[in-house]
């Protein structure tokens, strides 16, 4: 919404009709740790391309479940804008930060439990496979590729819009919100959990990590954010399955 | 009829005639002549060009002296110069004459002939064949005079002396004859037989017409033309018996015809006038009645036809018509002075999409007879529509696709493009009605229909039997025993409203929305057409209009739903367009757009280039992909040729009710977004029965909020209906009602969830979640509660009431129609009051 900002009565009206505002600002500091810690991994600069976040590459787990807490603040916030829009205008003024912060912990949380799942698994099949990982890569985006197009992907992206009604004061309204942040992450998850599995496998380390979290993270503000999401479907399943090729000739990996 | 009327004096601001008109078109310019005089004695013009009508005042112009009876006007190819003959106060025969290049001059052809004076009105014509021009009249002595004009200049003859003619009375007329080279120059004896004197190669000649075909005294003036592709040349006069008669001449000579026993027309009175229509191959003689209409008997193939032009909304007539054809636009053109001294214009279009189309109420056509011309030529043309397959952009199926549908679209088409819940939602349906009209009207004119046909509308907000569906729609068979396409029979339709039953008022008022003075607001506050999102099938930012009365009138027209258009056709918006009468639902909402605006107020259609330059694809009666802006449909009449029967006059109603204190203000910029104060804790669940919830707000700042906002003007009150979800529609809507503790409710609006199917289904396109939001603007009904004294800004009840119809007064519907019991359960996730 175009506000003209001249005096600061109109800049807190502003604010007042964006009230996701801090959660933006929350999002942009954390894609800025994010490139850092990506093009400085270890302190130091180097450019160790897509190593993952796996243990036999030298980072923790403890590192990377760190990295992947902050990638998921990156990548799955912006998604729930809107959602913290609805909860700002749809919960009275004495709770709504509250209700707010109820919700953003408990939609990140979901993310959180799926990256310690997927991080352990993805462990336990590197040291299985080993040198084999770019084919590991290859699948998983061929995977994601397939799953763009599926009727199952519409029905899980249409199901991600969908609200939960919160009930005006006291701990209906906690619970509420925080059924709400776990609802609409879970939704989420079931629409974009293959695109995830690929930053996974990816990890956060290195340029190419980099540029691929940069894409994943357009292509779902497109498709969540944009107006009529399907129509990136089709598109996004091509460039995942030319990535899927690139990956198996080993470019994306080293 | 396809004639329409126009009032030239009122239309130019030009003084009232107190002569007959003369009309001619000025081929060398394109553009059309009316001539006649005024209370002044000046001879004045109104003459067109394809900046519309203009008047002018000649002899001010030219200075030409004060004229008497009537002028007569011609244009002279040979030169291309127009010219208007008059006989002045001085009874000499006045010339104005136009050129290119100095514009309009007067000549005294009288003194600059040496012709003697007139005694009658003039005539003039061109003679294509010499080149020449001539003027005709009567002199004192009953002799015709003519002046001729050549490139030597203005000689005077003596027609009478030269062919040894009987006395003249009455005033002469001319004309040229260039099948055979000849000109003609026709009047009235002293003995009331129609004479001609005609001129050839040889010299002019004199002819008794009347007794070379035995027929009848003449009692007026003749008037004559050519009517070359035949090739023949006619006269016409009135006889003394008032009826029209014709001479006619072919190669085996002088015929006479009645041309008013022929087609059993009314008694003439004044003078005929006549012409012919090329383009079309016909000809026309037009007269005064007796009556003071204005009468035409028009001739084609298949013979002579009457027709009274005066039904087609014309003023009654106190003089002689006048007429031409002008071919550059295919169009006849009728003139006279009207009883109130106008002068006045019948025209008629070859091209029938010339006029303006008149969308008329269907009740007022059906009137006495259950199909009228108007709706029995819709219901023929869907027939045809019906026939054609899906394929073809002009069927039934087709068009009724490109709201939406089930079925898969043909290759290529675009189909399910029907915009809902945001500001397109009313130029994109006025766009689909407007190809939708003219495909079926090219079928009406196809099957002879009324060329004026225009869909016509349902107001539903009136009186029993107005909020009844139209006879038409209930009658299985047209009259000629075909099956009605208007008929579908329950479940496709509501069983209660086909047998008979009433639509009640908190369904089909407009209130709500008329009361709203702003189109879109960027917010999500209620508006009149819709909020400001990007198109979409179903854009979620529902505007007032669209909510009541469209949205309600859907599922209460069509019942419940049945799998895919086996139920409750009207309920699902993949079916809608195929009930026939979605079209006319429709063109009433596009008439409640219009009488929107004319209520002023501040009302205005968007301005934004998003809304305006937004384009949307149709298909024409053709068959053709065509293109539509919002910026070619702001104005129905000026921009796409329809207005609507009822004048679009402030509806005193509409204006009472927008509020009980002052003015409702305009909510003016919004300071901030609305605050919610409370809510419902718990979902509902609607199945067909009442159900009240009450929203209690806390006491403390909460409660003081609310009552803060039922007495400042500058604040509003809002109830939210959220999170409505349904698996399917209900086939009915949900009449909302805000009350105090006590006391009377006040209706704030209707949830109604048309449309529940497309927000389900993944694959179709959308904006948002699955389920609405309803925002009902609750400020006026607070302020009557106020004022009643049962305000209690802690205690707010909402009460849903299932909107059934109902029977018609004092009678039952059959048992198994009535409008009754469970219907599918629609959730309602919470209901909340907000201010702002």
């Amino acid at each position: 919404m175009q506000v003209a900002i001249g005096r600061p009565g109109e800049l807190r009206t502003a604010l007042r009709w964006r009230p996701e505002w801090p959660l933006a600002l929350l999002t942009i500091l954390a894609w800025v740790l994010l490139i850092a810690w990506a093009l400085w991994p270890d302190g130091h600069a180097g450019t160790h391309a897509g190593h993952g976040m796996t243990v036999h590459a030298g980072h923790s787990y403890g590192t990377a479940f760190a990295a992947w807490s902050v990638m998921s603040a990156a990548m799955m916030l912006p998604l729930a804008l809107p959602a913290v829009r609805f909860v700002a205008f749809n919960s009275v003024k004495a709770r709504r930060n509250r209700a707010i912060a109820v919700y953003v912990v408990s939609y990140l949380a979901v993310w959180l439990a799926f990256g310690a799942i997927a991080l352990a698994t993805e462990r336990g099949l590197t040291s299985a496979v080993g040198n084999e990982r770019h084919l590991v890569l290859a699948v998983v985006l061929i995977t994601a590729s397939l799953w763009q197009i599926s009727s199952g992907k519409r029905r899980a992206l249409l199901n991600c819009h969908a609200t939960v009604p919160l009930p005006p004061f006291g701990l209906r309204a906690d619970v509420a919100s925080a059924r709400f942040g776990a609802l609409h992450g879970w939704r989420c998850l079931r629409s974009c959990w293959a695109l995830m599995l690929v930053m996974v496998v990816m990890g956060h380390a290195g340029i190419v990590a980099l540029g691929a979290m940069v894409t994943i993270a357009l292509l779902l503000m497109l498709e969540e954010l944009g107006e009529d999401g399907t129509n990136v479907l089709f598109p996004s399943a091509a460039i995942l399955s030319l990535a899927a090729g690139l990956a198996a000739s080993g470019v994306l990996l080293a | 009829m396809a004639w329409n009327t126009n009032d030239l004096t009122t239309a130019t601001g030009a003084p009232n005639a107190v002569s007959n008109p003369a009309a001619y078109v000025f081929d060398a310019q394109g553009t059309q002549h009316v001539v006649y005089r005024s209370a002044d004695n000046h001879i004045r013009e109104l003459w067109w060009d394809a900046a519309g009508w203009h008047q002018g005042d000649l002899s001010a112009t030219t200075g030409a002296p004060a004229a008497t009876g009537d002028p007569a006007g011609y244009m002279l190819d040979a030169q291309g110069t127009q010219h208007v003959v008059f006989r002045g106060a001085d009874n000499h025969i006045h010339e104005l004459w136009w050129d290119g290049g100095g514009g309009w001059h007067w000549g005294d052809l009288s003194a600059g002939t040496g012709a003697p004076n007139s005694a009658s009105n003039p005539a003039g014509y061109m003679f294509d064949t010499q080149g020449s021009q001539h003027v005709v009249y009567r002199s004192a002595d009953n002799h015709i005079r003519e002046l001729w004009w050549n490139n030597s200049g203005w000689h005077h003859g003596d027609l009478s002396a030269t062919t040894g003619a009987p006395a003249a009375t009455g005033d002469p007329a001319g004309y040229m004859f260039n099948a055979q080279g000849t000109q003609h120059v026709v009047f009235r004896g002293a003995d009331n037989h129609i004479h001609e004197l005609w001129w050839d190669n040889a010299g002019w000649h004199w002819g008794d017409l009347s007794a070379a075909t035995g027929a009848p005294a003449a009692a007026g003036n003749p008037a004559g033309y050519m009517f070359d592709a035949q090739p023949t040349q006619h006269i016409v006069y009135r006889g003394a018996d008032n009826h029209i008669h014709e001479l006619w001449w072919n190669n085996a000579g002088w015929h006479h015809n009645d041309l008013s026993a022929a087609t059993t027309a009314p008694a003439a009175s004044g003078d005929p006038a006549g012409y012919v229509f090329d383009a079309q191959g016909t000809q026309h003689v037009i007269y005064r009645g007796t009556d003071n209409r204005v009468y035409e008997l028009w001739w084609n193939a298949s013979g002579w036809h009457l027709v009274d032009l005066t039904t087609a909304a014309g003023a009654p007539a106190a003089g002689d018509p006048a007429a031409y054809v002008f071919d550059a636009q295919g169009t006849q053109h009728i003139f006279y002075r009207g009883a109130d001294n106008h002068v006045r214009e019948f025209w008629w279009s070859a091209d029938v999409t010339q006029q303006t189309f008149i969308r008329r109420e269907i009740w007022g056509l059906e009137g006495a007879t259950t199909f009228d011309p108007v709706t029995l030529a819709y219901a023929k043309a869907i027939q045809v529509m019906q026939a054609r397959p899906a394929t073809d952009p002009t069927s039934w199926t087709y068009q009724g696709g490109i709201h939406a549908a089930w079925t898969v679209p043909p290759p290529g088409a675009t189909w399910n493009a029907c915009e809902h819940q945001s500001w397109f939602f009313l130029p994109w349906h006025r766009m689909y009605l407007y190809y939708f009209e003219r495909i079926v009207r090219k079928e009406v004119l196809a099957a002879g229909g009324p060329t004026n046909w225009a869909l016509p509308y349902w107001n539903y907000d009136r009186a029993f039997p107005g909020n009844t569906i139209p006879p038409a729609f209930r009658a299985a068979t047209l009259p000629d025993g075909t099956a009605n396409p208007l008929f579908l029979a329950s479940p496709r339709r509501s069983a209660a409203l086909m047998a008979g039953g009433q639509v009640p008022a908190t369904a089909t008022t407009s209130t709500q929305a008329m009361n709203n003075t702003s189109f879109s607001l960027a917010s999500a506050a209620p508006s009149f057409g819709g909020g400001r999102v990007g198109p979409a099938h179903f854009g979620g930012a529902l505007g007032d209009l669209e909510s009541t009365p469209h949205n309600v009138m859907h599922p209460t027209i069509g019942g419940p739903t049945i799998g895919q258009c086996a139920g409750g056709m009207m309920t699902d918006p993949a079916c809608a367009a195929l009930d026939p009468i979605f079209w006319l639902h429709h063109a009433n909402i596009d008439r409640l757009w219009n009488r929107w605006l004319a209520l002023g107020g501040g009302r205005a259609n968007p301005t934004q280039a998003a809304w305006l330059n937004q384009s949307f694809v149709f298909r024409d009666e053709n068959g053709a992909s065509v293109t539509l802006t919002g910026a070619e449909v702001v104005n129905s009449a000026a921009q796409l040729g329809y207005v609507y029967d009822d004048a679009p006059t402030p509806d005193a109603v509409a204006l009472s009710a927008v509020s009980m204190s002052d003015d409702t203000p305009t909510p003016s910029p919004e300071p901030g977004p609305p605050e919610m104060v409370t809510g419902t804790e718990e979902p509902l669940v609607l199945a067909g029965n009442t159900q009240s919830v009450t929203l209690t707000t806390p006491p403390g700042p909460p409660s003081d909020a609310v009552s803060d906002a039922a007495t400042d003007d500058n604040k509003r009150l809002f109830v939210t209906v959220d999170d409505i979800t349904a698996d399917q529609d209900p086939g009915l809507a949900y009449a909302v009602y805000v009350s105090g503790p006590s006391g009377e409710r006040h209706h704030v609006g209707n949830v109604s969830l048309f449309g529940i199917e497309a927000m389900n289904d993944p694959n179709r396109r959308h904006n948002g979640a699955p389920g609405f939001q309803h925002v009902f603007d609750i400020t006026d009904a607070v302020n009557r509660l106020r004022n009643a004294g049962t305000f209690d800004p802690s205690q707010v009840t909402v009460t849903f009431e299932p909107i059934r119809i109902l029977p018609p007064p004092g009678e039952q519907l059959p048992a198994d129609a009535q409008d009754v019991g469970a219907v599918p359960p629609v959730r309602i996730g919470r209901v909340a009051l907000h201010v702002q």
